[in-house]
């Protein structure tokens, strides 16, 4: 943030709040993020010192084409603020939406409301507390709800792999970009020492592949990856073809790692 | 199906935009806070004490004239013409069996649910507490005076119950654990919540993770989980010094994991053959013998000091006998089986003892059901509540409170005995005096050491 705007937001936020505080700065801030039109005009800036826009938020790549965006694109915005995790209906949601899943919620008979599946069957509210159980949410994440996440996490992770893997080529829904069977990137051991037709075979299917992986991360963190997370996307699907002799471990694999991971579960 | 993701604002980063525009200064001060009060729970190996706890709950109202509360002065008590004439006689024209005494416990009596563990239960230290005035009937608001020993009629207000305020001052992770449906937790579930699973078999595949599932292989895990750590430095990276901090309960979290993972609590808390006839668990996963044989194991494993088991059906409306009598004789059976297995095995913190000398027991339902039948042969909520405490510092053959011949509470040392009596003695006894006075001052002197 540079040092002018820094000032006008200082001063903004001393002439509504009166506060000469760091926090009062991000008050303000949250005043002209809510000002919409007229917070370019107000001297609004992110951390990162670009104006705020009206497609803010929205981080524009492409998939299939290995598009990898620039370093500050990938953060949220709003970056002077802390983070939460999400409420246990919208992770459900989220889940739910992802993997094409019905029935996670299930009627309670004595109230008529709905109850959480997933807070049901693991007790932990995945979002930390809500009205069922406390008054309050959980400021700090407790290893409990960690061990629940990456539970929930692989369990949705097979049962999606499984349940498009299960279709036929033409019908999936979700692993449309690639043949989920024989793409995968080039560079295993031994790919080097392959005959040359073979080499580009291999890496035809590395686009495919690559686009499939765009199109997951855009799913699951509406986001491209970086390219420093196509390295070890890359390892775990080499694991997976040493280990198991199937890319599809290593779709199950990924899926697993997105929905496990701490950007998934925080806004 | 990308295109569709990117015309639109995505989910995500409406909720997102939706938090921060509404919610951002509390985020940045729950950030904040957590600056100064991030500190991960120890493994519960950490925890203080060696003592260990097991809450057994049998839930919808157990009929404690089967149980340990059979006999009034002068004899049995479906002697008592008060009793429903049905109790002398099964449906299948059985006799539901006299009160026997604890061998070796002149004063200790029990009812024919309880005769399968009888020689079992000469073996163990034991009380009994009848005529526990509970006076609420219906069920949840019962159920959580006795777990906590306070009564609530506001869903609004949730006292911890007794397992949580211990588990609380024990802290580590797994505070404790819950075999069976949740427990009042009140504000101990922010701090030390348990880990909940309806059916053992779920409990060691969540603690072991992924390794427990042969679906993928070690390396291909391993791998995933780099790829997480990548993922996270990346999101981590992107957020200002609040977002990191809000950040920093979960990273420790996560580290805690790896650690609980490697243990492969899957392998220590499965339920073999052997243990499956000892437990009597019917070859189910979430039968009463199953829940207390993952319990005991999880107190062998240093998993937790703390189990709750519960299990229902005891709510028998209609066909009491047929219904109630089979169920305390298979709860009979288990904990035959789980007392057997603490005596025979040796406490992990203290090898020189077996679990039996370091283990307390706790039996309770919400209340006990009316003498009486009604139209469709079952019995109905009674405003009276027992309990059996079995196991380490409990007074041996030691007896507070009694019932009438209409099962209703007598006044015990002239004045009615109440859950909060129960519930304090237990805090205090394992040393949680402050807690104890916060619920009564009453202490059932002798009832544990």
């Amino acid at each position: 943030m540079s040092k002018k705007s820094t000032m006008v937001s200082i001063k903004y936020c001393v002439a509504v709040f009166g506060l000469l505080s760091l926090q009062g700065c991000f008050v303000g801030e949250i005043v002209c993020r809510g000002l919409g039109h007229a917070r370019e005009s107000m001297g609004c800036r992110t951390s990162n010192g670009d104006s705020l826009t009206e497609d803010e938020g929205l981080i524009i790549g492409g998939p299939g084409g290995g598009t990898s965006p620039k370093s500050n694109q990938t953060g949220f915005v709003g970056q002077g603020f802390g983070l939460v995790r999400m409420m246990p209906e919208q992770l459900s949601q989220n889940i739910k939406t992802l993997g094409f899943f019905d029935g996670h919620e299930v009627p309670n008979t004595y109230t008529g409301d709905k109850l959480d599946l997933l807070t049901l069957i693991y007790g932990v509210p995945l979002g930390g507390l809500d009205f069922e159980t406390s008054s309050r949410r959980d400021p700090l994440t407790k290893a409990q709800t960690v061990l629940v996440s990456r539970t929930v996490s692989y369990s949705f992770a097979l049962q999606i792999f499984y349940k498009d893997f299960q279709r036929p080529a033409g019908e999936r829904l979700i692993f449309t970009s690639c043949d989920i069977n024989q793409d995968r990137p080039f560079g295993l051991t031994g790919d080097a020492d392959l005959a040359a037709p073979w080499q580009e075979h291999i890496k035809k299917g590395e686009v495919r592949w690559r686009a499939q992986v765009d199109d997951l991360f855009w799913r699951f963190l509406s986001r491209p990856p970086t390219e420093n997370e196509i390295g070890p996307i890359k390892d775990l699907f080499f694991a997976a073809l040493e280990d198991q002799k199937w890319t599809g471990a290593g779709w199950a694999g990924l899926l697993y790692a997105l929905l496990a991971s701490e950007e998934f579960w925080h806004l | 199906m990308n295109d569709a993701f990117k015309k639109s604002l995505p989910r995500r980063q409406w909720l997102r935009q939706t938090s921060q525009w509404l919610g951002g200064g509390l985020c940045m001060q729950m950030g904040g806070v957590e600056l100064f009060l991030t500190e991960p729970n120890a493994l519960a190996q950490g925890a203080v004490g060696s003592r260990k706890f097991i809450q057994i709950f049998l839930l919808g109202g157990w009929d404690s004239a089967l149980a340990g509360d059979p006999v009034i002065p002068g004899g049995g008590k479906f002697a008592a013409t008060t009793y429903d004439s049905r109790y002398k006689l099964a449906s299948h024209g059985e006799y539901l069996g006299a009160p026997q005494q604890v061998p070796g416990k002149s004063n200790l009596w029990v009812g024919p649910g309880l005769t399968p563990a009888l020689q079992t239960l000469s073996q163990v230290p034991m009380a009994l507490i009848n005529g526990i005035k509970v006076e609420v009937t219906a069920h949840e608001l019962a159920m959580n005076y006795i777990y906590t020993g306070q009564m609530s009629l506001s869903r609004s207000r949730e006292y911890p119950s007794l397992v949580a305020t211990m588990a609380n001052h024990m802290g580590g992770f797994p505070a404790h654990i819950v075999l069976g449906q949740g427990v009042p937790l009140a504000e101990t579930a922010v701090n030390n919540p348990p880990l909940q699973t309806v059916d053992t078999s779920l409990l060691g595949s969540m603690l072991a993770g992924p390794y427990s599932n042969n679906a993928l292989k070690e390396k291909t895990i391993d791998r995933a989980h780099q790829l997480i750590q990548t993922l996270n430095r990346n999101f981590e990276d992107k957020q200002s010094l609040a977002g990191k901090a809000s950040l920093n309960s979960w990273k420790a979290g996560e580290g805690q994991l790896q650690e609980l993972y490697r243990q492969r609590f899957d392998q220590k808390l499965g339920l073999t053959d052997a243990l499956h006839a000892q437990f009597a668990t019917g070859g189910k996963t979430d039968s009463p013998g199953a829940k207390l044989a993952v319990g005991a194991l999880a107190l062998e494993s240093k998993l937790t000091k703390i189990v709750t088991v519960n299990f229902g059906g005891f709510d028998t409306h209609s066909n009491h006998h047929s219904m109630h009598l089979p169920l305390m004789q298979n709860f009979a059976k288990s904990l035959q089986g789980l007392l057997d297995y603490l005596m025979g095995h040796q406490d992990p913190d203290q090898p020189q003892k077996k679990l039996i000398e370091t283990t307390t027991i706790l039996i309770t339902s919400e209340f006990v059901r009316t003498p009486q039948f009604n139209g469709a042969g079952g019995t109905d909520h009674w405003q009276s509540g027992s309990a059996i405490l079995l196991g380490a510092g409990v007074g041996d053959h030691m007896v507070f409170g009694s019932t009438n011949d209409h099962g209703e509470p007598q006044p015990f040392q002239s004045q009615s005995l109440l859950p909060e009596h129960l519930i304090a003695s237990i805090l205090r006894s394992f040393g949680y005096s402050e807690d104890a006075k916060l619920i009564s001052e009453v202490n059932l002197n002798g009832l544990l050491a």
